[in-house]
């Protein structure tokens, strides 16, 4: 069975306002960023994404 | 949001900046946060870093023009000059992977005013400008001066600008902190 995650948000960063502009190999892949809005109920995809880009708002931990 | 007040406070103000601003290629930003109009955290594509620029004392300006009317257009334009020409400056402007190639998809650009308050342009949230706006002109001034006594010249001046329709943001104290003690893990302190 595969592990649940758990995302933590830390708290000085709940309203916040993350504009995250997607890039590979320092290339932008859309001519725009995306606005998000961190809640507790960010949904997960978005908060997986965070994590990728080593954002401190947001640690995972696998929980058993 | 409703229409607020706004109440001054009596503290002295320092004209200039810091002669060491920081640049980095627009693309190297992954993701900027703001907290209550603030900067709180950047986030950086794999090793990028922005890049220190030190150039002259007292000659780093940065400015902004903004309009208000039934629309908002903001132009920055961040200038600073150098000593002197040398190799190593000439190959910054115009070398690949220089100031001339780094334009032409934008820059980024922090730089840390008189009052020990730094700014980020050439950024913002997709909500204000939509598209990326970053700088994406740059002019390169030299005039060699003509006699010993031309105090002023021979100092190569860059200027970069932009037009869009977000301001220059501040960064939080925390973050702050960083940059002016030399830790913030975006800039690029080893060389």
């Amino acid at each position: 069975m595969a592990e649940k995650k758990k995302y933590t948000i830390d708290p000085r960063f709940i309203g916040s306002t993350v504009s995250v502009y997607p890039s590979i190999d320092g290339v932008f892949q859309n001519a725009q960023g995306y606005d998000y809005v961190l809640k507790q109920d960010t949904e997960e995809k978005v908060l997986q994404y965070l994590v990728n880009i080593g954002h401190p708002a947001v640690t995972v931990t696998a929980e058993k | 949001m409703a229409f607020t007040s706004f109440l001054k406070t009596c503290v002295r103000n320092t004209p200039g900046n810091q002669y060491q601003a920081y640049l980095c290629p627009v693309a190297s930003i992954t993701s900027i946060t703001l907290t209550a109009g603030e900067v709180s955290a950047v986030t950086m594509n794999s090793t990028a870093k922005f890049q220190r620029v030190q150039g002259k004392l007292d000659t780093v300006q940065f400015t902004s023009e903004g309009n208000a009317g039934n629309t908002l257009n903001i132009t920055h334009s961040l200038k600073m000059r150098f000593d002197k020409m040398t190799t190593a400056l000439n190959k910054w402007f115009y070398d690949t992977d220089g100031i001339a190639d780094a334009v032409v998809c934008g820059m980024v650009a922090i730089h840390v005013d008189g009052n020990g308050q730094a700014w980020i342009s050439g950024i913002s949230p997709a909500s204000v400008e939509g598209t990326l706006r970053p700088y994406q002109s740059a002019t390169i001034n030299f005039d060699s001066g003509a006699a010993p006594t031309d105090d002023a010249a021979a100092q190569p001046e860059l200027t970069l600008t932009r037009t869009g329709a977000a301001p220059a943001y501040p960064f939080d104290s925390t973050i702050l902190a960083t940059i002016t003690g030399g830790t913030a893990t975006f800039i690029n302190w080893a060389s």
